[in-house]
């Protein structure tokens, strides 16, 4: 039951357009292209817009072209107006992933009863317990390794994606997070979470701080592409062997084994650093040496007879 | 016996290629006498000349390695900057020194303008000055595109876009920059060209006659064009120093100044090459470079046609210079109208460029985010903590 207007989503798109629309897999983020293509017909003149390359502003355009955002923006209700700019601020907005995505709904139009038109595959508030099938169509790994643990089936999918990383304005998930009231302290002990903090820390920390070292040094023209490929490969091993499955056990083993390589890395980022330092003392050396000839010009013109 | 020794050689020498005529010449161009009044300020357009010569060796090194074309173009200057010993010192040199020479280029425009070293009988000097700024900023905006990384490639999309406002021609000159619709291979491959081929030959030619016609009448005097300039002798008279070694020396000075801070920028902030250039993927809030700013943001106040033609009334006032501006008057305390609005053009660019800074970015300002528009005019778009902390794992992607 708790499926229902989900899997009512799509069945909506199978009977009615049982043509063309039959084609296409069943696949929800395929769905979501085909719901795209189908106001792209309509609006026909647009899509060539976009396919020449728009400059910034015409881009923008087709972003304010979403009808919901230009309403719900002066609604006098708070919990109608507000979504929008905590969107708007959000990294979904960047993404392309709009209102319609996940609240379903017409977009293109400016008539209230139609924006909402259920026939549009409208649902106001989505399901809690199928809010993971929702952010899943794109974050499957996540999806994937959420479901089985024990936030997910175990614990009737509570909490669910949005209890962590919240909905209109996302928050990227922080190790600081889990300790935030309500979240977790609810059903575990502050211990747990004690040790569930170092163990993320332990794996992602040096990922982010190999990271920004690479781009740091990265414009000077020491190479570190291969640390940046190795942060991604680490970084991509959590996610997707350790990230959301809540089982600590299967996470320390994950990190232990990130841990084996963290010291290679490591070490090409000193290497990287050591080379950028070189740089610098030699470009000092030159620098002072350019500064001591300037002085010897200047002692000498002074010591010239006046003309 | 060494002095003997190089005597002799200089006159074996000098028997067959008169070479004591040419030396003789070029002694009595070094040590003529430059007038009292030169200052520091007087340099610039030696640091100027002294940064083209830089472009062209650290040019050439780059050209070794440096392949124009659309697929290889990126790859081969990443390539210079990571593999090439001391191909990064030749990128960042030749990149910085462009940024310094345009700007150095510019403070020496403004100088003369404040001296009055256009007037009488100095016009043709600043004409070929204007030409010589052209061909610069013309070196600037192709050598910009060579790296075909996302910033230039936009930049220059945008960038020639306002030369498809020119009424009439605007449509064949935009093609004609572009060779074709849009930037592309092709648009490389001619920018490659005017910037390594055509650009430093016309510049030689300019610079040449600039600085012979310099050297011929002198730097000139801050008294006005209606009392005779001063020969040679007569300035020495008036306590003016010789060229060699007085005054060169304060410009060495202020070239090995400039380079070390320069060197310090090289090695404190280097310039990096951005993501590789994607025509379908547009950037938000694309840019030309710093000295093309305040008039691509002029643009935006007007409409397009009047923008351009604005434009090119205002160049063509600044090439005229000398002909319309034929007060006697030198010294700018003198003539108070020139210098007021010298400066009031001045603040007037730095205010735009400014604001071209700005527009399309967003800011916050004692907790309220503000969004600047294409024009510069901050919106704000509600209260905000501090924009979503930024994350913790690099982003967890669309897997
Ligand atoms: C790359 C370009 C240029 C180079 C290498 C260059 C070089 C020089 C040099 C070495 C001088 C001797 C005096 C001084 O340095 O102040 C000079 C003078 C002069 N320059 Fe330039 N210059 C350039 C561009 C310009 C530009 C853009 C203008 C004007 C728009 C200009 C106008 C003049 C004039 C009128 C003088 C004579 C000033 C006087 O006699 O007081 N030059 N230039």
């Amino acid at each position: 039951m708790s499926s229902q207007m989900h899997t009512g989503q799509s069945a909506g798109h199978r009977t009615r357009a049982g043509t063309w629309h039959s084609l296409i897999p069943r696949k929800a983020a395929l769905e979501r292209a085909a719901y795209r293509a189908r106001t792209a017909l309509i609006l026909l003149p647009l899509l060539v817009l976009s396919w020449t390359p728009v400059d910034s502003a015409e881009a923008q355009q087709t972003a304010a072209a979403n009808n919901c955002v230009s309403c719900h923006a002066d609604l006098d209700d708070e919990d109608m107006s507000l979504p929008v700019f905590e969107w708007q601020r959000s990294v979904h907005r960047p993404a392309d992933i709009y209102c319609q995505d996940c609240h379903g709904g017409n977009p293109s139009t400016m008539v209230e009863d139609e924006a909402h038109d259920v026939e549009m595959d409208f649902v106001g508030l989505p399901d809690p317990y199928d809010v993971h099938e929702l952010c899943g169509e794109c974050h499957q790994i996540q999806m994937n390794n959420y479901v089985p643990s024990p936030h997910g089936l175990e614990g009737d999918f509570w909490p669910n994606c949005m209890d962590c990383h919240s909905n209109h304005e996302v928050v990227f998930p922080q190790a600081s997070m889990i300790s935030i009231p309500d979240n977790c302290e609810d059903c575990h002990e502050q211990a747990i979470m004690d040790d569930y903090i170092a163990l993320t820390d332990r794996g992602l920390e040096p990922i982010v701080e190999f990271r920004r070292a690479a781009e740091e040094i990265r414009s000077s023209g020491v190479p570190v592409d291969l640390i940046l490929t190795q942060a991604t490969l680490a970084r991509d091993a959590y996610v997707e062997r350790a990230s959301h499955v809540f089982v600590l056990e299967k996470m320390v083993a994950v990190v232990d084994s990130l841990e084996q390589i963290y010291p290679s890395i490591r070490e090409k980022v000193e290497t990287a650093r050591t080379e950028v330092d070189t740089r610098r003392r030699f470009g000092w050396m030159f620098i002072g040496l350019f500064l001591v000839a300037a002085g010897i010009l200047w002692l000498y013109r002074r010591s010239l007879p006046d003309a | 016996m060494i002095r003997r020794l190089s005597n002799e050689v200089y006159n074996w020498l000098d028997d067959r290629t008169e070479i004591s005529v040419i030396i003789g010449f070029c002694h009595r161009q070094l040590t003529k006498p430059v007038p009292r009044h030169l200052n520091w300020l007087f340099s610039f357009g030696t640091v100027t000349l002294m940064f083209f010569l830089s472009q062209a060796v650290s040019g050439v090194f780059l050209m070794i390695y440096y392949e124009a074309s659309a697929d290889t173009a990126y790859e081969s200057v990443k390539y210079i900057m990571e593999q090439v010993r001391f191909g990064w010192l030749m990128r960042q040199v030749h990149t910085y020194g462009a940024n310094f020479m345009i700007a150095f280029l510019l403070l020496h425009s403004v100088r003369v303008f404040f001296y009055g070293g256009y007037k009488k009988p100095r016009e043709l000097t600043w004409l070929f000055g204007v030409g010589l700024l052209a061909v610069t900023l013309a070196f600037g905006f192709t050598g910009y595109l060579l790296p075909w990384d996302q910033l230039s490639y936009w930049g220059t999309t945008v960038g020639t876009e306002i030369a498809a406002a020119t009424p009439l021609i605007g449509e064949y000159l935009l093609i004609l920059m572009r060779g074709g619709e849009i930037i592309s291979d092709v648009t490389l491959t001619r920018f490659f060209v005017l910037h390594v081929v055509l650009l430093p030959w016309a510049f030689i030619a300019l610079v040449t006659v600039h600085l012979v016609l310099i050297r011929y009448k002198g730097i000139s005097p801050l008294e006005g064009t209606d009392v005779p300039e001063k020969s040679p002798e007569e300035l020495k008279q008036a306590g003016g120093k010789p060229f060699y070694p007085q005054h060169v020396m304060k410009e060495a000075i202020v070239v090995l100044l400039v380079l070390a801070s320069m060197i310090f920028m090289i090695i404190y902030y280097p310039l990096p090459l951005h993501e590789k250039a994607d025509p379908f993927n547009t950037p938000v809030g694309v840019k030309p470079e710093w000295y093309f700013l305040s008039s691509y943001q002029a643009l935006k106040y007007l409409p397009k046609t009047i923008g351009i033609i604005g434009s090119g009334l205002v160049v063509l006032a600044i090439c005229l210079l000398p002909f319309w501006d034929r007060t006697p008057a030198r010294h700018p305390s003198r003539r108070p109208i020139a210098t007021s609005l010298g400066i009031l053009f001045i603040v007037l660019n730095i205010a735009l460029a400014l604001l071209g800074k700005i527009s399309e970015t967003e800011m916050t300002f004692m907790g309220t985010r503000y969004h600047f528009d294409i024009y510069g005019w901050p919106h704000a778009i509600g209260t905000v903590e501090e924009p979503a902390a930024l994350p913790d794992t690099g982003g967890e992607g669309t897997e």
